[in-house]
Order: C-alpha cells, then sequence, then structure tokens
C-alpha cells in the first residue's frame, strides 16, 4: 500500500493554476525525489501534503489519514522541513529541540534521550549548547532536520535540504539521508541538485506547470524517455578500418568522430552492441573501450520537461 | 516632471531619483497607502459633516461654526500625521536591513545622503500627497464665512514642520536599530518627546524649584515653554483658538522643529554613511556549577536571572509557547526589562512625589495613576503588536504551525507571556507608591481602584496588540493598527455618547457614567470622587466599567484565537 497517495491534487491561486490534476503514489520506505523547474509545483504540493495549504482540489492520503481532514492527525506522522526557515534568537540548540519536542507533546522523560538520538544522528552532538541562530548555513539545516526527526516521523518532507550547502555538507546531507531511509522512513524530497537525487533516490517524479509528466524508478523513466543510445568507442590503432565497420554496419544513426574516439547514435539492442564488437575486433580494430553511454538524470530531466531551470 | 518615469538624464545625474520613484510609487499603490488615504479622508469628512450647520439659525454662527471646522480639521490632520508619520518611516531603513537589500542600495552609487533625502521625501511626499487629496473636503469651510487663507498657510506650516519632524525622527531610528518592533516604539517615543518633551522636563525644573521654595506654581513655567516648543501649541496659535500671542512664540516653535529635523537627518547620515557595529555573537557556554553560578549572583552586576544558567527541560503539562516566550523572549532580553523597570520606576516616583505634596484631595492620586496608564497603554500594543508578525518575519510560523500545538495554546502563551513583559512597568507602580505611603498619603481606595484599573489597561491593551498581530504579516503595520485600534477603543466611547446627546438635543444627567464604561483611561477621573459631585468612590461604577473592558479584551483574544486557527493554520 502506497503510504503517500495524492488523488488529482488541484491547487489555482487566483488565475493561476499551480497544482493540476496531479496524481501520485509512493510507496512506504522509499526516497522518493520531487523534480521541476523553479515554479512547478514543488513546494505547492509539499505544503499541501504537510497541511499548510489548503487545496482547491483533490485529496491527499498519508498512511491512510486525509490531510484536509484530519490535519492534527497527519502532523504526527509528518515530518516537514522547509525550503525556507527561520531559528528563533537566543535559543541554543538544545533548547530549541527541547521546545519543539515539547511542541509535539513528547514526555519530559524521554525528550532528553530523543534529543541526545537526533544529535547524535545529525552529527551535532558538539553544537548543542551553541547558539543556533549563530550557526552556519548548512548547520542550521541540520538543526532544521533534528527538529524534524524529533517526534520520529514515519514520512518526511523536505523542501530543497541542500540548497545552499557547500559540496561537503551536501554529501553529508546526502549520507544523513540515507541512514533515514534505512530506518525505514519514507522521504520526500524537492531539489534542483538533480546528480544526487540520482545517487540517493529510489523514484523520481517529474513535475512542470502543475502537471506529473513522469515518474516511477529512475531506469525505468529513463528507458522510456531515451529515443537513442548513445555509445562510445575508444580505439588505440585501426580508427579508419573501425569507421568503415561502424558506417557498413545495421542501427547506426549518427558518428562523429575525434581521432581515435567515436560517439554513436544508434537505435542496436544489447546484441547488436555485441555484435559490433565482434565486427570490429574482427577488422583488427584494438578497441580500449565499448560501452553504452547511460545519460544522467539531467538528461532525463531535459527530456522530459520544456523548460529548464 | 512625471513622477512614474523622470527623465533619465535627471536619474544619471541624481541617482536617488530612482529611489524615490520605486518606493514612492509602489508605496502609494499599497493598499497600506489607500487605508490610510481612506482613514484621513472618513476623518475630515465625519469633521465637516458633524460641524456644518444644519439649522436655518446656525447660519447666524457660520463664521464661528468655521473657525471651529477649520481648527477640528487641523487637529484631525495633525493628529493623523503623529499617528501615522513615524510608524511610516521608522520602517524605512529597517525593511531594507531585513530584506537584505541594505547592502544592495549601499553598494550603488547612490550617496549616504542621497539614501537619506530619498527616504525623507518617500515618508514625507506620501503624507503630502494624501493631504492634497484631503484638500478638498478641508476648503470646504470656505462656503461659509469667517476663515481667511492665512489661517490655512499657518496651518499647513505647522503639519508640514511636523510631518517633517516626524519622519526624521522615525528615520534616525530607523537607522539606529535593526529590528522593526525597536524602530517603531523608539519612533513614537521621540515623537511625544518632541510634543511634549521640552514639556515635561520643564514640569521636574519647575517643581524641584517649587521644593526649594523657588517658584510658586509650576503653571507658567509648563505654559511658557509650551508655547515656545510643543507643535500643538503652534496649532493652536494657527487656527486663532482662543490664542492672540504673538507670532514670535510660532515661529520659534517651528524652528525648534526644525533643528530637531536637521538633527535627526544629520544622525540618520551618519548611520548610513558609518552603520553601527554588528551584534556581538555569544558563544559563552551555558554553566552547570552550582558554584560559579553563586559567584555571579553575589558579585556585580549581580545576576538575579542569570541567562548563562542552563535552562531545565520544559516541563510536562506546561505551555510550550508560553515558556518559549518568556524564557527565551523576555529573559534573554532581561536587560532591557530592568532597564524598563527602572526608568518607569524613576519616572512614577518623581511624579508621585510631586503627588504627595498635595495629597490632601483624590485628584492629584488620579493624574499619577492617568499617567501610569497611558504609558502602559502606550508601551503594551507595541511589545505585543509583533506577537505573529515576528514568526512570519523570522520565517519560524510554518514549523510552528507543524508542531501539535492548538492556535489556543499559541494564542494564550502569547497573551501570558505579554502580561509577563508588561511586569517590569507594573512593579514599577507599585513600589513607586511605597514612598508616597511614607510621605503620608493614605488613600487606600483611590490606590486600589488605581492600581486595578492599570491591571485592566494593561490587559486591554495586551489584547489589543495581539489582535492587531492576527491582521497583518508586518511588524510596523501591526503597531500602527494597535495604536489605531486602542484609540477606538479608549476614546471612542465617551465622544460617541456625547456626540449622540448633542445630535438629540438632551442634557441627560448620567452621560458621562455611560461614556467612561467603555473608556478605561477616564474611569479614574470619574469613579475616584470625581464627577457628579461624589464625596466617596463609586465602586459599583468601576466595577462595571472594568466588567465590561474586561469582556472586550476577552473578545479580542477569543477572536485573535478564532483568526488564527481559521486563516492562519492553514494558508489559501
Amino acid at each position: 500500500m502506497a503510504i503517500i497517495d495524492i488523488k488529482n491534487l488541484t491547487k489555482h491561486y487566483g488565475k493561476f493554476t499551480a497544482l493540476s490534476n496531479l496524481s501520485l503514489e509512493i510507496e512506504e520506505g522509499e526516497i522518493f525525489g520531487f523534480i521541476g523547474p523553479n515554479g512547478a509545483g514543488k513546494t505547492t504540493t509539499i505544503r499541501i501534503l504537510s497541511t499548510l495549504l489548503e487545496p482547491t482540489a483533490g485529496e491527499a492520503f498519508i498512511d491512510g489519514i486525509s490531510v484536509r481532514k484530519k490535519p492534527y492527525e497527519i502532523k504526527k506522522i509528518l515530518g516537514y522541513m522547509p525550503d525556507d526557515f527561520g531559528v528563533y534568537d537566543g535559543m541554543r540548540l538544545r533548547e530549541y529541540l527541547d521546545f519543539f519536542g515539547a511542541a509535539y507533546k513528547i514526555p519530559t522523560k524521554k525528550r532528553a534521550s530523543i534529543i541526545d538520538d537526533v544529535l547524535q544522528l545529525t552529527d551535532l552532538t558538539t553544537k548543542a549548547d551553541e547558539f543556533v541562530s549563530a550557526f552556519s548555513r548548512g548547520m542550521k539545516q541540520r538543526s532544521c532536520l533534528a527538529k524534524t526527526l524529533i517526534h520520529d516521523p514515519k514520512v518526511m518532507l523536505l523542501d530543497e535540504p541542500a540548497s545552499g550547502l557547500d559540496p561537503r555538507a551536501r554529501i553529508e546531507m546526502k549520507e544523513l539521508l540515507k541512514t533515514l531511509s534505512e530506518m525505514g522512513k519514507t522521504i520526500l524530497i524537492s531539489s534542483h541538485i538533480l546528480s544526487e537525487l540520482g545517487d540517493m533516490c529510489d523514484t523520481i517524479g517529474i513535475i512542470e506547470h502543475g502537471e506529473l509528466l513522469a515518474s516511477g524508478k529512475v531506469s525505468d523513466i529513463m528507458e522510456k524517455v531515451r529515443e537513442v543510445q548513445e555509445i562510445r568507442l575508444d580505439v588505440l590503432d585501426g580508427a579508419d578500418a573501425a569507421e568503415t565497420v561502424l558506417n557498413s554496419a545495421n542501427g547506426i544513426l549518427d558518428i562523429e568522430r575525434d581521432g581515435n574516439q567515436f560517439r554513436l547514435q544508434s537505435n542496436l539492442s544489447r546484441d547488436g552492441i555485441a555484435d559490433l564488437h565482434t565486427a570490429l575486433v574482427r577488422e583488427g580494430v584494438k578497441i580500449v573501450f565499448l560501452h553504452e553511454d547511460q545519460g544522467s538524470l539531467e538528461d532525463v530531466f531535459l527530456s522530459v520537461t520544456k523548460g529548464g531551470f | 516632471m512625471r513622477l512614474g518615469v523622470a527623465p533619465s538624464f535627471l536619474v544619471v545625474r541624481m541617482p536617488s531619483l530612482a529611489m524615490v520613484q520605486r518606493e514612492l510609487l509602489s508605496s502609494l499603490r499599497s493598499v497600506k497607502a489607500i487605508l490610510i488615504l481612506m482613514a484621513f479622508i472618513l476623518m475630515t469628512v465625519f469633521v465637516v459633516w458633524s460641524l456644518w450647520p444644519a439649522e436655518y439659525n446656525d447660519l447666524n454662527m457660520a463664521g464661528y461654526r468655521s473657525k471651529e471646522m477649520v481648527a477640528y480639521l487641523s487637529l484631525a490632520v495633525f493628529c493623523g500625521c503623529a499617528l501615522f508619520v513615524p510608524a511610516y518611516s521608522a520602517s524605512a531603513m529597517v525593511l531594507e536591513r531585513e530584506r537584505s537589500t541594505y547592502d544592495f542600495l549601499r553598494m550603488s552609487l547612490i550617496s549616504s545622503a542621497g539614501v537619506v533625502m530619498a527616504k525623507l521625501f518617500n515618508a514625507v511626499g506620501m503624507f503630502i500627497i494624501m493631504i492634497v487629496a484631503m484638500t478638498p473636503v478641508i476648503c470646504s469651510a470656505f462656503f461659509l464665512i469667517g476663515v481667511d487663507y492665512t489661517v490655512f498657510i499657518k496651518v499647513g506650516v505647522v503639519v508640514l514642520s511636523l510631518i517633517f519632524s516626524c519622519a526624521s525622527i522615525g528615520l534616525a531610528c530607523s537607522s539606529i536599530f535593526r529590528k522593526s518592533i525597536f524602530a517603531v516604539v523608539a519612533s513614537y517615543i521621540g515623537m511625544i518627546l518632541l510634543m511634549a518633551g521640552p514639556v515635561m522636563l520643564s514640569f521636574v525644573f519647575a517643581t524641584v524649584l517649587m521644593g526649594f521654595q523657588l517658584a510658586r506654581s509650576t503653571s507658567s513655567v509648563i505654559e511658557a515653554v509650551a508655547e515656545y516648543t510643543s507643535p500643538f501649541a503652534a496649532l493652536t496659535y494657527a487656527v486663532d483658538m482662543g490664542r492672540t500671542g504673538s507670532i514670535g512664540p510660532f515661529i520659534t516653535c517651528i524652528l525648534f522643529q526644525l533643528v530637531v529635523t536637521v538633527g535627526c537627518l544629520l544622525l540618520t547620515w551618519r548611520n548610513v554613511y558609518k552603520p553601527p557595529k554588528p551584534p556581538k555573537i555569544t558563544l559563552e557556554k551555558p554553566i552547570d556549577d552550582v558554584k560559579v553560578l553563586r559567584e555571579r549572583k553575589v558579585g556585580f552586576p549581580f545576576y538575579i536571572l542569570d541567562p548563562l544558567k542552563r535552562k531545565k527541560a520544559i516541563a510536562d503539562g506546561r505551555n510550550p509557547m508560553m515558556v518559549r516566550e518568556i524564557r527565551w523572549g523576555l529573559y534573554n532580553r532581561a536587560t532591557t526589562l530592568v532597564r524598563v523597570f527602572y526608568v518607569s520606576f524613576v519616572v512614577y516616583f518623581i511624579a508621585g512625589g510631586v503627588v504627595s505634596m498635595d495629597a490632601s484631595t483624590f485628584s492629584t492620586l488620579r493624574e499619577w495613576f492617568a499617567m501610569q496608564t497611558v504609558l502602559t497603554v502606550l508601551a503594551a500594543p507595541a511589545l505585543i503588536a509583533n506577537t505573529l508578525t515576528k514568526e512570519y518575519e523570522l520565517g519560524n510560523l510554518d514549523m510552528l504551525r507543524m508542531t501539535l500545538l492548538k492556535p489556543k495554546d499559541i494564542i494564550f502563551g502569547k497573551f501570558a507571556a505579554g502580561f509577563a513583559s508588561m511586569i517590569p512597568m507594573l512593579a514599577a507602580s507599585f513600589l513607586s507608591c511605597l514612598p508616597m505611603l511614607l510621605l503620608g498619603v493614605k488613600n487606600y481606595e483611590a490606590m486600589l481602584i488605581g492600581f486595578g484599573n492599570l491591571f485592566v489597561c494593561t490587559v486591554m491593551s495586551i489584547s489589543i496588540g495581539l489582535f492587531a498581530s492576527m491582521l497583518t504579516r508586518q511588524t510596523t503595520t501591526a503597531i500602527l493598527i494597535s495604536y489605531v485600534i486602542g484609540l477606538i477603543l479608549f476614546c471612542s466611547g465617551p465622544l460617541i455618547v456625547e456626540y449622540y446627546y448633542y445630535e438629540i438635543g438632551q442634557v441627560y444627567r448620567y452621560e458621562q457614567i455611560e461614556s467612561i464604561l467603555f473608556s478605561p483611561i477616564t474611569v479614574m477621573f470619574e469613579v475616584v470622587g470625581g464627577g457628579f459631585g461624589r464625596a466617596n468612590i463609586d465602586y459599583g461604577l468601576w466595577f462595571v466599567s472594568s466588567g465590561i473592558v474586561s469582556a472586550i479584551s476577552l473578545a479580542l483574544v477569543l477572536i485573535s484565537t478564532h483568526i488564527f486557527l481559521r486563516y492562519k493554520m492553514q494558508d489559501r
């Protein structure tokens, strides 16, 4: 059963349509990457799921609970980390977490150990007695994540958690999210950093102009969206012979040559690639490598969407 | 020159003109500007409508009516400017800082003086345009006889000088403070000091002289100082309301405001040219060692509420919002609160000392309590009007809404914290009556009513501030709204009741009783041995009045909770 179930979600801001009949299902324990250009409707979807925004039409359920009808129940199982958030002046990290712990009605006896746990998980134990407002951007992000984890939510909605972070902080954030996934949490994450989402997410959804263009496993979407495959060939010797073979081979649509390196556009099957390899060897071509270029999430994104970032 | 698109050669020569264009035009397009304009025009239309001679017999008094009309219209514009200009101008620089555009401004080719002048013209221009928009209503007085154009010129000079001085005070505060709430509050304090500062100083000075038997009364000194410095005195001269004095004090008064304006602008320029240092980041760790904490408590500066003492976890069953606001909101501002206590205590103490010299009647005690009540009523809304707007401004509201706290927890938590923030002023009031008791003032009943009234007014003011905070997302606007609502709630009761009896042409013996029931400020004057020749305190009347005011306060808190539940928990 899908833990997040969105059905025909629509949101209008006056005449502007932010979401149009969006339907989506996310399975329990998945890391779901929600990608799309600015203004595509990612944050609107996340805010509706987190009960902070009223949809114009449609319905969404988290763990079978309606976000429209039972927002209080939703808050118990949901952790939300906004894109843009502030911190309270004059509060130390432990006090900050204690306040949110109390606000989530966690008993005092349990609260201290829970705070220790989330501090350890987010690698902020040494910062517990420091003022949150004096933290760097990366540490503030981690503090907010710690706050989001304080009531042990089943589902986490993270809106651009890695934005504005330096490369090291991004890697740390990625590792942290992987750990959370291993703990069984379902994570919906929106991000612009597609390469990182590609590594991290089990499934993705691509949204543009409020409409879901594609969703599913990254590899499945790639297969669907790619009309031709790209093959790279690097030879040590016999480049001319190789070119002759390639020109005569079936299924090769385009050839670009740069010295001993070739870039091929083809619609060959895997067997076809193997046959091509055999033909090249037979003609005495010394091959350094021949492989299919898998492409990246950026390529998929650009193929699926019409606009860009 | 067209306002919207200034000639490019002018913009190139004067880059600050681009700022004026952008800000003034966007300000005039805002809903806030339309609301202020509506408020101004409604105010003036109401004055003309209520004073316009309706009966044939009234035409015999047309001259008097036209003068009266001009006087009230001028007063309305004067009060409107005093109410709106400080808050509007105080947000000028602070908003740039809060939106992180201040550095862009400083990095542009606009000079510091250009920035200051552009901001000044934005603040001033807005209100001048509004006054021009009201001119047709004001000039309706010309249809009646008795007013000549010189009155309008003099009133114009007074209002313009007030707008410039209030705007420059607001700008100076805006350049000093980093948070809009402090800038706005300081701006209002500056405006009050401009209006009455020299008078207050002269009062203290005259009182000291009287103490040494060097003067017989304070009134002559106060009147003289007011005549030469107070913008209000200049207005009464301009509209010729029973003042036949020379033009000398009028000009002196205008010059005094000019000096204040120039001084404040120079201060603003200095702060823009060389901004104040950013606040230090505290890196001190909390102290767990009991011995060290004890040493800090008994040694200078005697930490009664040690900011470094480790705070305990929020206990089960306690309202986390209230605890947060008090522990990290108020206690973190403990130094400010202690200063507020000291200043309030000194002011109340001196005033109490003066009262004690003439403690035989109720009247002096009434004035002492009235002063405290007015100060409280001015301070309380400003302290709590940012209660929700700051959550918006800090970006914490989403996280707060996602917790399991219910709207009533948030609202009542904030209300309780707001009341706690007024404790220093209330404590100063209680403690400052001790010297009066020692000096032999034994009017315990009057004191009981006075403190009770102070309490009721404090609760009412906090409710108003809380309610205002629900109506907007900007602290500056919230403070402004809270003062407007305060003005309506505290003053409209008597005005409406008196106007009603005036209209129906009846003289009702107890009309004042009805009016004060809705006005906690005037209740002190009438209940404590005041009007109608009563010798004793009318407890029944006071209880009814307090009950009504408390009910209004409760209603405001409940409405605030409803607004939060209906409109703030979920965006639409």
